[in-house]
C-alpha cells in the first residue's frame, strides 16, 4: 500500500512538472510583443532635435536612440498611406493606420519605437507609433 | 565698369541655371516601401518578416537605385524570434542598416507603361557589414503618377557572415528569400 502511494506521487509529480515545463516554455516561445504605447518614454523631444542629433552623429545617436521609446511632435508636412512626416525630419509609422484625421499643417505628437536614421533621406524612422493628441 | 558686371550677373544666372538643371534630374522616391524576407522550412514554424518603412530612390535619368531598410524594423510574427534575429544573427545595434546601391541595367524612363515590364537590376547589398553582389530581375510597372517595383532574389545567411547555431540549422533554410515592393513617387 504505502508504496503503490509513493508512485502515485512519483507519476503525480512528473505530470505537474511536465505541465509548468510546457507553459514555461509556452510563454516563452510565444510572448507577446512588446506594446510601445504603453512602455515608460525614454525621450521626449521636437522632431527637429532628434533629426538633428542623428545628422550630427549617426553613430552616437543610434545608440543612445535605436528601440527606445520616443515621444516626439512637430507639424505635419505629409501624409502617407500608413505614414506621416513631422516637420520633414522625421517619419512616423503607426501600428494601426490612422486613427485619426490628419492633414499636414497640423501639430502632432506622438509615441513610438526609433529605429534609426535613414541617410538616403535624411529622415529619422519611428515605428509602432500612437498619437497622443 | 558697369557692363562688366552685368555681364557678370548674366554669367552667374545663367551658370546657376545650368547647375539648376544638372540638379533637377528627376528622383522617384517610396519612403514607406516594403521588403518582406522567408527562410521557412517545411514542418517548422514560419520563419518570416516584413518591414513596411524601406526608402527606395530611383533616378530616372541616370537609372541609378538604392534602397535602405533599418534592421530593427523588421516584424515578425513571433517576437522571440524578433529578439534572436537581432540580437544573434543581424547584430542591429552593431550593423543597423542594409543598404542596396546599384542600376537598373537598360532602363529607358519612356519605356515605362501600364504594363508590367521586366528589366534587370544589378547592384551590392551591404548588411551586417558585408557586402554581395546581388544581380536580379524586377518588374516595373507605371501605376497613376508612381512606379511600382517587385521582385525577389536569394541570398545566404553565409554571403554575409551570419552564423546560424547547430540547433536550429534544420529549422531555417540554407536560403533567404527577399521580396521587395516600391511604389516610387515624384
Amino acid at each position: 500500500m504505502k508504496k503503490k502511494n509513493l508512485k502515485y506521487f512519483v507519476i503525480g509529480a512528473i505530470v505537474v512538472g511536465l505541465l509548468t515545463g510546457f507553459v514555461i516554455f509556452d510563454k516563452v516561445m510565444n510572448a507577446p510583443h512588446r506594446q510601445v504605447s504603453k512602455e515608460v518614454t525614454d525621450f521626449v523631444m521636437p522632431a527637429e532635435d532628434l533629426q538633428f542629433q542623428f545628422a550630427n552623429s549617426q553613430e552616437t545617436a543610434t545608440t543612445k536612440y535605436m528601440d527606445k521609446v520616443i515621444e516626439t511632435y512637430g507639424s505635419v508636412t505629409e501624409i502617407g498611406l500608413n505614414h506621416i512626416v513631422l516637420e520633414d525630419k522625421v517619419l512616423v509609422m503607426f501600428l494601426e493606420g490612422l486613427n485619426q484625421e490628419i492633414i499636414e499643417g497640423d501639430q502632432l505628437k506622438i509615441k513610438g519605437r526609433c529605429v534609426g536614421f535613414d541617410e538616403l533621406i535624411l529622415l529619422v524612422k519611428i515605428d509602432q507609433a500612437t498619437t497622443i493628441n | 565698369m558697369k557692363n562688366k558686371k552685368a555681364q557678370g550677373l548674366a554669367v552667374v544666372v545663367l551658370l546657376s541655371l545650368f547647375l539648376f538643371n544638372v540638379n533637377a534630374q528627376q528622383k522617384y522616391i517610396d519612403k514607406s516601401g516594403e521588403i518582406r524576407f522567408e527562410a521557412s522550412e517545411k514542418l517548422f514554424e514560419p520563419v518570416e518578416a516584413t518591414n513596411k518603412a524601406v526608402t527606395a530612390v530611383l533616378n530616372v535619368d541616370t537609372a541609378e537605385f538604392a534602397s535602405l531598410a533599418l534592421v530593427t524594423g523588421f516584424r515578425f510574427k513571433n517576437s522571440l524570434m524578433e529578439e534572436h534575429f537581432n540580437e544573434n544573427y543581424i547584430e542591429s545595434e552593431t550593423y543597423p542598416k542594409a543598404i542596396f546601391r546599384g542600376k537598373l541595367i537598360g532602363f529607358d524612363f519612356s519605356n515605362l507603361s501600364n504594363d508590367s515590364m521586366e528589366i534587370e537590376v544589378d547592384g551590392k547589398l551591404e548588411l551586417h557589414g558585408k557586402e554581395k553582389q546581388v544581380k536580379t530581375t524586377v518588374s516595373l510597372q507605371k501605376m497613376d503618377n508612381a512606379i511600382v517595383m517587385k521582385g525577389d532574389f536569394k541570398v545566404t545567411p553565409s554571403d554575409f557572415d551570419i552564423s546560424i547555431p547547430a540547433i536550429v540549422k534544420n529549422k531555417i533554410a540554407k536560403e533567404v528569400i527577399v521580396s521587395i515592393q516600391f511604389k516610387l513617387k515624384s
